[in-house]
């Protein structure tokens, strides 16, 4: 940080008119203001950030100390003895996470292509506009509309139907609730694809328009524009936006508690009731009487706080990549 | 009646071919009469320049050759334009087919986020082509022939974002050669170059006409004596005047083609 501060000088100093004059003036202090209470504000979010992970990792020590890293792969989730894993959580997190992300990026992206590219501005516009309403919504009345309008169509409808044709498959058989992965997983995606849709939209638009033109004066159909030249000249923006949606989807609690069935039990069925870290926290939270118990709950906080990290470390490492070397071999 | 004062003063005792033969085109944007009226014939294997001054046209007379005003809502094209004596406006033409044959080099280097042998393969991909030994020949003659592949032909797979702009415009040419076009539109296509990259695409636009009928816009007048054959002087949409470059630039027949090249215009 330091070195950031002293660097523009360094190089002013190369020519020596300009320096002297630089270094006189007031706008010279005012810069070095400036830049210092820039790095002031950086390092007051490295240091909340840092303070954050040092207390789950305090708040969670005795439960550290006492299941190991058996606490990770452990299923057994019982306040009464005192018998604590992570497993069931983790699973339903990551498991209707990646229902929501899978879902709302190709319905997200399709939207944005659509909304860019094709449709027309008195069509687009009304359309934009809903997506924004869409992301004011309270996550709280998302969880009413889940329990009351989208789990009784799917557990009524899309679940049979699902189970009908594709019940073959593990992932559709069982009992169907209405409430559980699925449903929290659609929910999710429905949350989270107003960030994808607006992102990938205005990242699209912001495509030179130069490049379209290229590509539809060598024979290409607007199509084809839009799919190979236009999509993969944002995508390294549209996974950022992803990664943002997906985020999101981790963290998000009170929605999924309303319609996820709130069972620390893995299933490989996608209609089984589920558990995810974030709710089980703020439903028990408030009842942990023994400090193990407390302790345990501050550690799926610390597990949640490290998936989060690590799927925005790797997402920045694939954007880098990306903008980096945009060629590949045929 | 343009053809026929250029006929008769064509340098050349063999009546030359006709490739693109322009009739009464008129664009416009919403109220904005762009092109007014323009008609012009433009001979095989030969390089046309159209001059004039900023905002006559020029880039709209251009564009309505491959049907690129298609994508903008406000322009109306009225008028006839013949490839090899087929209206390309007519209702049997595909524009997407059309354009294969008509390539466009654009006024700022617009090379596609891709490697440069992707972006030379762009246009055989998007016509159906599957061989990928076919696509790799074509590719480096292509570069070849824009003159480019001595420079490129060890980073084939790295981003053409990191050409310079003279490399950069003449991956763009290579990547129109590709698709064996008939006719080459060029948009001033060295006016965002240095004055070396500059030469490199005047010389590559004259090795291109032997194969190929081109159409360049130029600011440049002095380009435009060096790389054309024939000239047209345009302003406030109309074609003033179209003959013989060297003639155009020696004895113009019109007093505003005059004025504009001796530079007393404006
Ligand atoms: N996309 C467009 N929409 C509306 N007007 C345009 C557009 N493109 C060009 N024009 C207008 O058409 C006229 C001719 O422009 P252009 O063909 O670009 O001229 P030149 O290339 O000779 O400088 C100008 O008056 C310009 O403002
Ligand atoms: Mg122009």
């Amino acid at each position: 940080m330091s070195i950031e501060l002293d660097s523009p000088r360094s190089v002013a100093t190369a020519s020596g008119r300009l320096s002297q004059r630089a270094l006189t003036t007031r706008q010279a202090i005012a810069d070095r203001l400036f830049r210092i209470s820039l790095v002031a504000a950086t390092l007051v979010f490295v240091a909340i950030i840092g303070g954050l992970f040092v207390e789950l990792v305090q708040g969670s020590w005795d439960s550290i100390v006492a299941f190991g890293p058996a606490f990770l792969w452990s299923s057994e989730w019982n306040p009464v003895t005192n018998h604590f894993g992570a497993l069931p959580f983790i699973f339903g997190t990551v498991v209707s996470s990646a229902i929501a992300i899978a879902v709302a990026g190709v319905v997200g992206i399709s939207a944005a292509v659509f909304l860019a590219e094709f449709a027309p501005r008195a069509v687009a516009r009304p359309i934009s506009f809903l997506i924004e309403l869409l992301a004011a919504v309270p996550s709280v009345v998302f969880g009413l509309w889940g329990l009351f309008v989208l789990a009784p169509i799917l557990g009524h409808v899309a679940d049979p139907f699902l189970q009908r044709y594709f019940g073959f498959l593990p992932i559709f058989s069982g009992t169907i609730y209405g409430i559980g992965l699925l449903t929290a997983g659609l929910l999710l995606a429905l949350m989270i694809v107003p960030t994808v849709a607006a992102i990938a939209r205005d990242l699209i638009l912001a495509v030179p328009n130069e490049l379209r033109e290229a590509s539809i004066s060598l024979g290409a159909t607007r199509w084809e524009t839009a799919t190979r030249v236009v999509l993969p000249s944002a995508r390294a923006g549209i996974l950022g936006a992803c990664v943002l949606a997906l985020g999101r989807a981790l963290g998000e609690t009170i929605a999924v508690t309303m319609v996820i069935g709130n069972r620390p039990a893995i299933s490989a069925s996608l209609f089984a009731p589920a558990y995810t870290l974030s709710s089980v926290i703020a439903n028990e939270f408030t009842e942990a009487t023994s400090s193990l118990y407390l302790s345990a709950l501050l550690e799926l906080g610390l597990i949640l706080f490290i998936i989060s990290v690590a799927v925005n470390g790797i997402a920045r490492l694939m954007m880098w990549s990306m903008l980096r070397a945009q060629g590949r071999r045929p | 009646m343009v053809s026929s004062m250029d006929r008769t003063l064509g340098v050349s005792a063999t009546q030359p071919e006709v490739k693109v033969r322009v009739r009464n085109l008129n664009v416009y944007y919403g109220q904005n009469h762009a092109i007014r009226d323009a008609s012009l014939d433009v001979e095989k294997h030969r390089v046309t320049a159209l001059i004039g001054p900023s905002g006559c046209g020029k880039t709209t007379f251009l564009r309505a050759i491959n049907r690129m005003h298609d994508l903008t809502p406000s322009a109306k094209v009225t008028g006839c334009i013949e490839i090899d004596g087929v209206d390309v406006y007519s209702r049997d033409v595909d524009p997407i087919v059309m354009r294969r044959h008509v390539g466009m080099v654009f006024q700022r280097p617009n090379p596609f986020p891709m490697s440069i042998f992707e972006n030379v393969a762009y246009g055989l991909r998007v016509n159906g082509e599957r061989s990928r030994d076919r696509i790799a020949d074509v590719a480096e003659n292509s570069l070849r022939r824009a003159v480019l592949w001595d420079e490129v032909k060890d980073r084939l797979f790295e981003s053409g974002a990191a050409l310079s702009g003279g490399q950069q415009q003449r991956l763009c040419v290579a990547r129109v050669l590709a698709l064996r076009p008939d006719v080459i539109l060029m948009d001033e296509p060295a006016s965002a170059l240095d004055p070396i990259a500059t030469v490199k695409i005047e010389e590559l636009i004259a090795q291109l006409r032997e194969d190929y009928t081109v159409v360049i816009v130029t600011h440049s007048m002095a380009q435009a004596g060096r790389v054309s054959d024939r000239t047209a002087f345009f302003l406030d949409g109309m074609i003033v005047e179209v003959g013989p470059t060297n003639q155009i630039f020696t004895r113009p027949k019109d007093k505003r083609t005059e004025d504009y090249i001796t530079g007393r215009f404006g």
